[in-house]
């Protein structure tokens, strides 16, 4: 079939089977291969990119589905004039990837996340929900998660505290 | 840590760049022209005589290159053994599997095609006829033979025994003796890039192989004893890699397959593992049965320790049979312990072979002993931290000699261990724990855990070289598999350079890098050894006087100054070392 879809701003015209999925058609077909494979059935979250604007696993959509609709890419994500993104920026500043195949994955998703509500940040529960997206079986979790604090600009939270009374579901080590 | 000097900002990784912009680039993401896919056919049962695997349909495939199982080679190459010959002799490993399957996902047969639709295509059309056996998956119950998967020849793969037997006794006079089973179930390495390899036959009739593996030399070496490559060379590159865990560390049966399916086809072959794969047929991780029996006085003071230890090593032995021995070596952990005794076996079981995972048998031991202690201190109703102090190698007995034959060269144990405490507020916690306890809340457990590392096993190649223009090339043999190793290799580098005439050093050079804020000579040193002969007094003095040269070296978040002293002082000895090696062959030589 023959779709057309735009690219990091970049029109695309392809000519793909229906079975092909978008990540294969933006891995293989476009050359973008910082969108990358860890699982293939939507729990890794290694391959989320943003179509029209919302996160989604490239691994569970297939390229059709995107024809005229605007896909955004790891390769995308900073601005044209070369300068990094926010988030790029701080992970590297908060060591949040040592392999890095997950990397592109989390980064899509933590942009679109910021760009939908930057308050997100400020609400342990729900930036911590956010980050059980995806999969990183390097770093731990904590320093994405201060990375992704540290793009927007956050300041440190009640997330800090040692738990209330009762609060069995936040345990973190005293010693403020 | 320090606090920063010059250059004591924390440092960005140089490996980061590439990888926040989608440029890393992992086996998969290689564009080599022409390259083919590999899908593997596999056995859908865990033990069976294979009966017929038919790959007609197969190769009628749309796209399919080619298709083929152990019937269609001459000779279908042995997976290398990495453990004692011996255990391999009699249970021999095809790369693809002969007459009998021993575990599910055993590689039946191979499929390449243009891209990985049409290879699952004709992977789909394969017709595998197999008569399932018994299948067996607890290493004791595989240990008794009633099902073998290797006829005529015993499961158990290797068995062994270390320190002595302990009196009867002992158990029956102590005035505490616990013991307890536990089991370490198989589980799955789970890098978030599954094992992937690239094979493209060069023109010269050798072949090049990009691979995400952790120890590339052995990889080469066994490519080129398992591979028909008339005066052809074998190259292997590790591009990025997407974690490893112990699990890359191999050359598995699948990596032999794609190189003789490149060879075949004179193109390129790749197979990425899928996750479907990896989570079945890959080698598997832990799968250890233990027992523990740990007798004390009545002051919590250790008197003897037994184990016993299965580990279910899978259907061919492999780098998981020595794992157990490992761990009954390092049972003892951190404390001395008067009389030990351990048995282990390596015993196949019907289940993908077993390979090092995340500390390769050390934490199974560790597990084992730290639970132990632990129901130790609950009998006597003693402080956790207390029956550990009580019971550790003391600093002053190093370098200790365990009953289980390793040698421990140095350590603090009670002083790391009041560091830990302090540093996690262990007294806090516990406080808050009786304040739930009386009060109620969540309940919040605290542990207790020490862990001794047996490192520095097996050899690695390294070089630094100085250039003129005052820079360095430092050469690793080690390889990365995401921990950032260019950044920190970079970060303290020795080099040295040593002129003999008649005895005596007439001129000698020795290059520092990431001692100081950037790299120097360390032109005191070397003032050292001019006029004397190359002995070890001389590099002794040269240590001590490029460790005082360097002043001020920076501290960052992956050394502080005292280590990074330090570290240059043993690095000099060593590259000097090394200088005066190289001279006395020259010497030899002439």
């Amino acid at each position: 079939m023959r779709i057309s879809l735009t690219v990091n701003g970049e029109e695309r015209r392809l000519e793909v089977e229906p079975r092909r999925t978008l990540a294969d058609a933006l891995r293989e077909d476009c050359g973008l291969t910082g969108t990358r494979l860890g699982c293939e059935q939507g729990v890794c979250g290694a391959c989320t990119v943003r179509v029209d604007g919302a996160a989604v696993r490239s691994c569970l959509m297939f390229a059709v589905q995107c024809d005229g609709r605007t896909v955004r890419t790891v390769e995308g994500l900073a601005p044209a004039d070369g300068t990094p993104h926010p988030l790029q920026t701080a992970f590297t500043a908060e060591h949040a990837l040592q392999c890095g195949f997950c990397t592109p994955g989390f980064l899509m998703l933590a942009a679109t996340a910021l760009e939908d509500d930057p308050s997100l940040v400020h609400d342990p529960e729900r930036l911590r929900e956010l980050l059980t997206s995806n999969l990183c079986r390097c770093t731990g979790y904590e320093a994405i998660r201060r990375a992704v604090r540290r793009a927007a600009d956050a300041v440190p939270d009640r997330d800090e505290r040692v738990p209330e009374e009762g609060g069995g579901r936040t345990v973190l080590p005293p010693g403020e | 840590m320090a606090g920063p000097s010059a250059v004591g900002e924390a440092l960005t990784r140089v490996e980061d760049g590439p990888l926040l912009s989608g440029r890393g680039r992992f086996v998969a993401d290689l564009r080599v022209p022409g390259c083919a896919e590999a899908v593997f056919v596999r056995s859908e049962v865990a033990h069976g005589l294979v009966r017929r695997v038919d790959l007609g349909a197969a190769r009628q495939v749309p796209g399919v290159l080619g298709a083929w199982s152990a019937a269609d080679l001459a000779d279908v190459p042995r997976v290398p053994a990495m453990t004692d010959p011996e255990v391999t002799r009699d249970r021999p490993w095809p790369a693809l599997a002969t007459d009998r399957v021993r575990y599910a996902g055993e590689p039946l047969a191979v499929v390449v095609a243009g891209n990985r639709y049409l290879g699952e295509d004709g992977r789909d059309a394969a017709r595998v006829t197999i008569d399932a056996l018994p299948a067996v998956l607890d290493p004791a119950r595989a240990a008794l033979d009633e099902v073998r998967l290797f006829p005529g020849v015993s499961n158990v793969a290797v068995e062994t025994t270390v320190g002595e037997p302990v009196d009867p006794r002992v158990w029956d006079r102590a005035a505490v003796v616990v013991e307890a089973d536990y089991r370490h179930p198989l589980l799955c390495h789970t890098s978030l890039e599954a094992r992937a390899i690239l094979v493209r036959p060069d023109s010269g009739g050798g072949i090049t192989v990009w691979c995400s593996h952790q120890a590339p030399h052995r990889l080469r070496d066994d490519l080129a004893g398992a591979l028909d490559l008339p005066g052809g060379r074998v190259r292997v590159v590790v591009p990025d890699v997407g974690g490893a865990f112990g699990g890359k560390s191999e050359t598995w049966p699948e990596y032999l397959v794609v190189a003789l399916a490149a060879l075949r086809l004179g193109r390129p072959v790749r197979w990425v593992e899928d996750r479907a794969e990896a989570l079945t047929a890959a080698p598997r991780g832990r799968g250890q049965s233990q027992w523990v029996r740990l007798a004390a006085d009545a002051d919590g003071r250790f008197l003897a320790l037994e184990m016993r230890t299965d580990a279910a090593v899978g259907g061919y032995p492999h780098t998981g049979s020595f794992l157990p021995e490992v761990t009954a070596r390092m049972v003892c952990g951190a404390y001395a312990v008067p009389l030990v005794g351990a048995r282990a076996r390596a015993v196949l079981t019907t289940t993908p072979p077993l390979c090092p995972y995340r500390g390769a048998g050390r934490p199974e031991a560790a597990y084992a002993v730290e639970c132990t202690v632990d129901a130790l201190a609950r009998r006597l109703d003693m402080d956790p931290a207390e029956v550990r102090r009580r019971n550790f190698v003391p600093p002053d007995a190093f370098p200790y000699d365990t009953p289980t034959g390793f040698r421990y060269d140095s350590g603090n144990y009670a002083a790391a261990l009041e560091l830990a405490l302090k540093t996690a507020d262990h007294a806090r916690w516990r406080a808050e724990q009786g304040r739930r306890r009386a009060r109620g809340g969540a309940p919040l457990g605290v542990g207790v855990c020490t862990y001794v590392e047996r490192s520095g096993v097996g050899g690695e190649f390294g070089a630094v070289e100085a250039h003129p223009d005052g820079s360095f090339t430092a050469t690793s043999g080690c390889c990365s598999t995401g921990q950032g190793h260019a950044t920190s290799f970079a970060q303290l580098s020795v080099a040295a350079a040593l002129l003999v005439e008649e005895g005596v050093v007439v001129d000698a050079r020795l290059g520092l890098a990431g001692v100081a804020a950037r790299p120097v000579r360390a032109r005191d040193a070397e003032h050292v050894l001019v006029g004397r002969p190359p002995n070890e007094r001389a590099i002794t003095a040269a240590a001590v006087a490029a460790s005082a040269y360097t002043a001020d070296p920076p501290a960052d978040p992956h050394a502080d100054v005292a280590y990074r002293r330090h570290a240059a002082r043993i690095l000099v000895r060593r590259a000097l070392g090394q200088a005066l090696d190289d001279i006395s062959d020259i010497v030899e030589r002439s």
